[in-house]
């Protein structure tokens, strides 16, 4: 598994870049919101609508805790209800601090968490609907992270994401030995001094750029801002991406045999 | 009534006679300046780059740089030193020399905890599994920092053998300090840690447990019940000795009376943050490090405990704060400054974030310019641009690491510090009449019944929808009915636009004097020491605001109703009327009624004023809705006097008036997000300036001002 270097660098990001491309990820919660649901013995104590706020009229006595957050979330009409035992939450920091080992990195604690979660479903911890789990940052996390296991071990990526023809986002990643050792971005390599009129066929120069200033990339991904939301929301994004690559509103280029078999 | 600064002239007794605190400046060598700086970690820098980068920084008008210098990067083997000798990169008193020569001054953050996005926070990670060091949580475990790229064990600040290798660190770098302190040298302040009371981020039963905190938390029960008899009697416990308690692990509390061994317990970790910062204040005061300023820092704008401003400068100078929040979080901002204005010796924003971390919120440079000129105009008198010079791991800095300067971050800081050294703002006072307390014994309740972690504020589940309902056997839930009529108070006094700043109840009685009224939200218990406060302040003639509840239980649960007593005043019943359309407030011949029902009373006692308001007001979570809590206020003080500033037509946009007799400096923001026309209400033949842009308004008098979303404006009043 592709861990974050202890020594890794984040360098030459410009601020508005980085955050256009957190921006785009895609939300926990969406529209609808969520309802977050606290219980004792057979009482809910605690409800909290993430768009309303705090909902005392939901509190009270329930039987079954599986038909409860199923009929909360009809009858509320939300995304996704967390029915949560009270002191639940202590316990699993305490569960993650006991497992935790000197060698661990952020990602690797906070999966702690994820897999402590999942071990109480149905016990401590309900979700309706369950697949909700599988959504948003969770799924995104393992799929980034499939796609860097796909990688060599000593790799550099850059992914660029335009908006019309000026660059919008954009993010290089360089692993050695496997381990992530530097985020940054076409900041670090003065890319006003190339000239993109359209990025489907300039998008050249950048490699070019890339390749006199860090290295030969091992995966460039092309992309417009557009697209990019398209993408990251999609359920299915490998067909997502078929499809967008016949009609080049993704450019791979250079796309290593690992990952374009997949394709 | 002045606001000045708190203990200025008791602390410059501390200091060597070549380098005081005055006011909210520093004098040294003759020569007075207020505290802005910049940080630029020299360690990230190249080094041949120094110079150009200082040059830099003076080019703004920075005085003083911000210098990390984080024990990790130094320690290049165990307890073995560089700096500089086999790295230049790590020539710390080289920088330190080329920023005298560059005309800077100096702060060193020495930590041992910097965090600056630092592995480990700055800690060698050798010392970070040493289970004589590390702090313990409730379950037995480490307590784990959540850090990027490695989380880690935090230590226990309690650890003797933690400070021998703080001592260690200290002794190779304390001789570079000393050689380099004010006057001759360039550091005028050393900050100390950073953000210390982070190790009880998992709530208020999660560390330290371990041997040495269990000793630190026996000491402190000793310091604090002069007898084991003492203890035994608020406890209602039949200990011998004080070392045979346990702290408690969980909050298993159904009554009040079990309370006691709880409230200790969180009262404790403020000590605990209080005695580490003094023993690592005296182990660099025992190698020279002296008469220069000390600070430390929390990362909130608005600290709350265990971090209690007032305990931290009774061991150092100055408790910084942090500033990371952006146009939508004015309120928080107003909060921090209004507070930090009140309580603190020098308020200053140890990092005003301009820049931010990768994993940090995404703020964008309107928001900082907004947030920083903000927090000035409310009250913080110096700033720390964090980070002033670009680095690894930090965002949008106004310098590069190469030199190169961003043009809008740097023409914003340039301009800000030309204002503010145009009108000295650090000099100005303003009439702050009123003091809206906050009551630590509440919030201390109010901790302990909290739920909430770090992993829970990452699902942004608020701290509210964990806290217990518990009532304890009091007459309503305090840890959920204090703060609500807080912040009713707080939005009252908003509407009222009559100024206002935030205390806390360790304020002691010189530093309460300084207002004509206070207004203390009072339930069910209070120490003797805080009702005897409150009461010595109204007979010397302020004014208390008080309620729903009168006091008649200590901090120990057992009885004690010396505001009840030195006042006269008999509490209403427990069923107290809410104040809203159906039953309007009125005072009418010193009786405060809500419709028809009495719900209180105006009380003169000696030469002061009690207004005891027995009272519910609606939940108000904004000045919108505060219009009930906004009448009752006004009413309650009517006797005072107070006026109002800034145009009463626009409840959206505030006004801030800086001068005692007449406004000399006025700031006016809107905070909404829609464009907003205000009244500045000015006299005619002033001439009146905005100092951002330097335009010079028509000399008629009151005249209309057109406020965009979000925009701040500053005026000169030149007589």
């Amino acid at each position: 598994m592709r861990r974050l270097d202890k020594n890794y660098e984040f360098t030459n990001m410009t601020t508005a870049h980085w955050f256009n491309l957190l921006s785009s990820l895609p939300q926990f919660l969406s529209e609808r919101g969520a309802l977050f649901l606290l219980y004792k013995g057979a009482e809910i104590i605690h409800a909290y609508h993430s768009l309303q706020g705090i909902r005392p009229d939901l509190t009270g006595p329930f039987s079954t805790p599986s038909n409860l957050v199923q009929q909360m979330q009809q009858r509320e009409d939300v995304d996704a209800v967390f029915m949560i035992e009270q002191g639940l939450v202590v316990y699993l920091i305490a569960k993650m601090q006991g497992a935790f080992t000197p060698e661990m990195d952020i990602f690797q604690y906070l999966e702690l968490a994820q897999t402590s979660l999942e071990e109480e479903f149905g016990r401590r911890f309900y979700i309706w609907p369950q697949e909700f789990w599988n959504k948003g940052l969770f799924k995104l996390f393992e799929r980034t992270r499939s796609v860097l296991d796909a990688l060599p071990t000593n790799y550099l990526c850059l992914l660029t994401v335009f908006e019309e023809n000026s660059i919008w986002a954009s993010l290089i990643i360089e692993g050695v030995n496997g381990q992530i050792h530097r985020i940054t971005s076409t900041q670090a390599l003065e890319p006003a001094s190339i000239t993109i009129s359209d990025w489907q066929t300039d998008y050249p120069k950048l490699l070019e750029l890339v390749r006199q200033k860090i290295g030969s990339p091992t995966l460039g991904v092309f992309i417009d801002d557009e697209t990019l939301r398209f993408l990251l929301r999609s359920e299915t994004p490998l067909e997502f991406i078929r499809q967008a690559r016949r009609t080049n509103q993704i450019i791979l280029d250079p796309v290593p045999s690992r990952i374009r078999s997949q394709l | 009534m002045e606001q000045n600064g708190i203990g200025a002239d008791d602390r410059s007794a501390v200091m060597q006679p070549a380098l005081k605190l005055e006011g909210y400046c520093v004098k040294v060598e003759g020569e007075q300046f207020p505290l802005y700086s910049g940080s630029a970690d020299y360690w990230r820098i190249p080094s041949k780059r120094w110079e150009t980068i200082l040059a830099r920084i003076a080019g703004l008008g920075f005085r003083i740089v911000s210098v990390a210098i984080p024990w990790n990067v130094h320690e290049v083997a165990s307890d073995l030193f560089d700096f500089g000798k086999t790295d230049k990169q790590r020539d710390i008193e080289a920088f330190l020399t080329l920023c005298r020569d560059k005309g800077l001054y100096a702060i060193v953050r020495l930590g041992p905890c910097l965090d600056a996005e630092l592995n480990h926070y700055g800690f060698p990670k050798r010392l970070l599994y040493d289970p004589e060091i590390h702090a313990v949580s409730s379950y037995g475990t480490r307590v784990i920092i959540p850090a990027i790229p490695n989380p880690f064990p935090m230590p226990s600040y309690a650890s003797e053998k933690f400070y021998d290798e703080v001592s260690k660190f200290f002794d190779a770098v304390c001789p570079i300090i000393t050689r380099q302190l004010a006057p001759g040298g360039p550091i005028i302040g050393v900050h100390i840690d950073n953000d210390l009371p982070r190790i009880f981020l998992n709530g208020p039963f999660s560390a330290d447990y371990s041997t040495h905190a269990l000793r630190w938390y026996h000491e402190y029960l000793n310091s604090k019940y002069p007898s084991i008899g003492g203890l035994n009697r608020a406890y209602r416990t039949r200990y011998s000795r004080f070392t045979e308690i346990e702290p408690p692990r969980a909050l298993a509390a159904t009554e009040h009376e079990a309370l006691p061994r709880y409230l200790d317990w969180m009262e404790f970790q403020e000590y605990y943050v209080g005695l580490a910062l003094s023993v690592l204040t005296s182990l660099l005061w025992s190698r020279g490090v002296r008469g220069v300023l000390t600070l430390h820092n929390t990362r909130s704008t608005y600290p709350s405990l265990p971090l209690s401003v007032g305990r931290t400068e009774k061991e150092l100078d100055i408790q910084g704060v942090g500033l990371y929040l952006g146009q939508s979080q004015y309120d928080r901002i107003r909060r921090g400054a209004l507070y930090l204005s009140a309580v603190s010796r020098l308020p200053y924003i140890s990092e005003s974030g301009i820049g931010i971390w990768p994993w940090g919120p995404g703020l964008k440079p309107e928001d900082q310019q907004f947030a920083m000129v903000v927090a000035l105009m409310y009250g913080f008198r110096g700033f720390n641009a964090h980070m002033l010079v670009g680095r690894d791991r930090w965002l949008g800095s106004p310098i590069s690491e190469m030199g190169e300067t961003d043009d809008a971050n740097s023409a914003f800081l340039k301009r800000l510090l030309e204002v503010l050294n145009t009108v000295e703002f650090h000099t100005l006072q303003r009439n702050v009449p009123i003091l809206l307390l906050r009551n630590f014994e509440y919030e201390r309740l109010h901790r302990m019944c909290t739920n909430s972690t770090w992993l829970t504020h990452m699902l942004g589940i608020p701290d509210d929808v964990l806290l217990s309902n518990r009532t304890f056997s009091y007459t309503e839930t305090i840890q959920k009915a204090y703060p609500a009529l807080w912040d009713a108070y707080y939005w009252g006094l908003t509407l009222s636009k009559i100024p206002f700043a935030i205390g806390d109840s360790n304020m002691d009685l010189p530093s309460l004097n300084r207002y004509q009224a206070l207004i203390i939200p009072s339930f069910d218990f209070m120490s003797d020491e805080l009702q005897s406060k409150i009461m010595d302040f109204v007979e010397r003639g302020g004014t208390a605001i008080l309620g729903p509840e009168l006091p008649y239980l200590g901090t120990d649960m057992r009885g004690c109703s010396v505001i009840i007593d030195r006042s006269g005043i008999k509490p209403t019943s427990t069923r107290r009327p809410l104040v809203g359309l159906h039953d309007p407030f009125t005072l009418v011949d010193n009786r405060i009624q809500a419709g028809n029902r009495p719900a209180g009373e105006v009380t003169q006692v000696s030469k002061g004023t009690i207004v005891y308001l027995g009272i519910t007001l609606p939940p108000t979570l904004n000045r919108d809705e505060a219009l009930e809590a906004e009448t009752v206020i006004t009413n309650s003080l009517k006797h005072l006097n107070l006026s109002a500033i800034g145009d009463a037509q626009n409840p959206s946009v505030d006004e801030i008036h800086w001068g005692v007799r007449a406004p000399t400096v006025i700031f006016q923001v809107n905070a909404t997000n829609q464009p907003q026309s205000v009244t500045l209400n000015v006299a005619k033949r002033l001439i009146i300036r905005d100092l951002w842009t330097g335009e010079q308004l028509p000399d008629k008098g009151p005249q209309e001002i057109e406020l965009q979303a979000h925009e701040l404006r500053i005026f000169e009043v030149v007589r």
